[in-house]
């Protein structure tokens, strides 16, 4: 399957019908692998394909410094794909002036990452050529969100403390906005400071408020990758806020983001049918 | 000469100093989440080994995140300023890894090159640190990169502070407000020449970042 995937790679690249191949690539095998950027055909033998392939490389489509090397193919697992569907969804990506090239996904992480574990897009379903073979099996939604469902167990005032001690050692190093693929607004609105909506200090309020922010902004959209929750260097569980938010898109509205490319997104359309009064 | 203390020991120690009200600085026990660097309440929330290293650094105990500088109450036309209580807790950090010690060097150059910041030196002052050797290392410490090693306190800690400066010239040691005016860079570099490990960064910020500078239309009346 590795060399399978470099063949492809080299002759997108020799072909012209990529310019650059975001992949992946990896010194040291028990370490995660790092996104690489190859742009020669002969540079294509880097590429590695392996359950150390954490990265979610969709989120480097939409940066300028990448855009500007040309025409690009991405690597992705069936999880990344889902936020690349967002991505052409919300007009940031143009499908037909990329290639998503699919790679077969048993799970990654050793231990497995926690979305391992309900993932039921092994196998990617829209890229453009798929490498290797998996089974996507149908996952029940209480599985899906059990971590949501035994957190919820807890009384309000528990859970208020739990996100007071989570949120009181974010350093506001934005990494979580960084990694993220559908974190793509040139000017986040924590930057902006004229007017100045988001307290900036990394204090439990102003955390309270970067948090609140950067999930609401995700509500709906948010694919599941967990790269967020990985890049925090305190550890901060924002999995579980993710996930409290996709448990209410399937719940109100049977919307999942990134499943299906035709969908009309939550956030982004409106029904004459809607049953709330302001919306019509 | 050296000197052996227990875990037990070193524990009583940290429960004698809390009690005297001292604040003490230390890696704690996770509740849940990383191991983190926070103040201790108790003795037996210190952790000292089962991790590699704390996923914060000691830096907050000589630079908190937020801080009262200042206060002042308008009446009427009227402004009075009024200035927070002098610190006087003694701190200890107990537990530090060496690598996080040999900032505070860093860290001091940087708040006495230009104006001598009186709340951080007051911090320093007041706060003394205590390390312990690294016995486990994972594939993301570099000390012995930057020519520092898991026991060693500060020796050649600035060595490599020069090699890093010599790949990017123009990093935040010579970043926009180092280079605000020419007067502040000469009285900064000054400030540099006296430490003979900081020669070769003195020299080599003259032969690359300097002719950049007046180029840039700095003031260089």
């Amino acid at each position: 399957m590795l060399e399978e995937l470099r063949q492809t790679c080299r002759a997108l690249l020799a072909d012209g019908k990529a310019d650059v191949v975001i992949g992946y690539a990896q010194d040291d095998p028990a370490m995660p692998a790092y996104p690489v950027f190859v742009t020669r055909p002969e540079d294509a033998d880097r590429l590695v394909w392996n359950e150390m392939c954490l990265p979610n490389l969709v989120a480097y489509l939409t940066r300028p410094e990448i855009k500007a090397l040309g025409k690009p193919a991405v690597v992705v697992k069936g999880c990344d794909e889902r936020a690349l569907v967002v991505l052409a969804r919300e007009g940031q990506v143009d499908r037909g002036e990329m290639v998503a090239i699919g790679v077969a996904c048993d799970g990654v992480g050793k231990p497995r990452e926690a979305k391992c574990s309900i993932c039921d897009v092994h196998q990617p379903r829209y890229a453009d050529v798929v490498m290797g073979q998996a089974k996507n099996e149908p996952v029940d939604a209480a599985a899906r969100y059990a971590e949501v469902e035994e957190f919820l167990k807890k009384t309000p005032v528990e859970r208020m403390a739990f996100w007071r001690e989570e949120l009181s050692r974010c350093v506001k190093c934005y990494a979580c906005r960084q990694v993220c693929p559908l974190c793509y607004c040139t000017r986040c609105i924590a930057d902006k400071n004229q007017p100045q909506c988001i307290d900036t200090s990394a204090t439990l309020k102003g955390n309270f408020a970067w948090h609140l922010t950067r999930a609401f902004h995700l509500a709906g959209r948010c694919a599941g990758c967990d790269e967020c929750t990985r890049a925090c260097p305190v550890g901060i569980n924002l999995r579980l806020l993710n996930l409290t938010l996709a448990r209410s898109a399937e719940a109100q509205f049977g919307y999942r983001s990134g499943m299906d490319p035709e969908a009309k997104p939550v956030v982004g359309s409106y029904s004459l049918q809607d049953k709330e009064e302001f919306i019509r | 000469m050296s000197e052996i203390i227990s875990q037990e020991k070193l524990r009583r120690l940290v429960g004698e100093w809390i009690s005297a009200g001292k604040r003490v600085y230390g890696p704690r026990r996770p509740k849940p989440g990383p191991v983190l660097y926070a103040w201790l309440k108790a003795a037996d929330e210190l952790l000292l080994d089962g991790y590699v290293r704390p996923a914060n650094s000691i830096k907050e105990v000589v630079f908190p995140r937020h801080e009262v500088l200042y206060s002042y109450r308008l009446e009427g036309k009227k402004i009075s300023m009024g200035e927070p209580e002098p610190l006087s807790a003694e701190r200890i950090v107990v537990g530090a890894r060496p690598c996080d010690a040999a900032s505070l060097t860093i860290l001091d150059h940087v708040f006495n090159w230009d104006y001598k910041d009186s709340f951080y030196n007051r911090r320093r002052e007041l706060t003394t640190v205590i390390t312990v050797a690294c016995s486990r290392h994972d594939a993301h410490c570099f000390c012995t990169s930057v020519g520092l090693a898991p026991d060693a306190v500060l020796a050649g800690y600035l060595a490599g502070v020069v090699e890093r400066f010599r790949e990017s010239p123009l990093d935040s040691m010579t970043g926009p407000v180092a280079r605000r005016d020419r007067a502040s860079v000469e009285a900064n570099l000054a400030a540099l020449a006296g430490e003979p490990r900081l020669t070769a960064l003195y020299q080599a910020f003259l032969s690359s970042a300097w002719p950049d500078f007046e180029k840039d239309g700095g003031d260089s009346a």
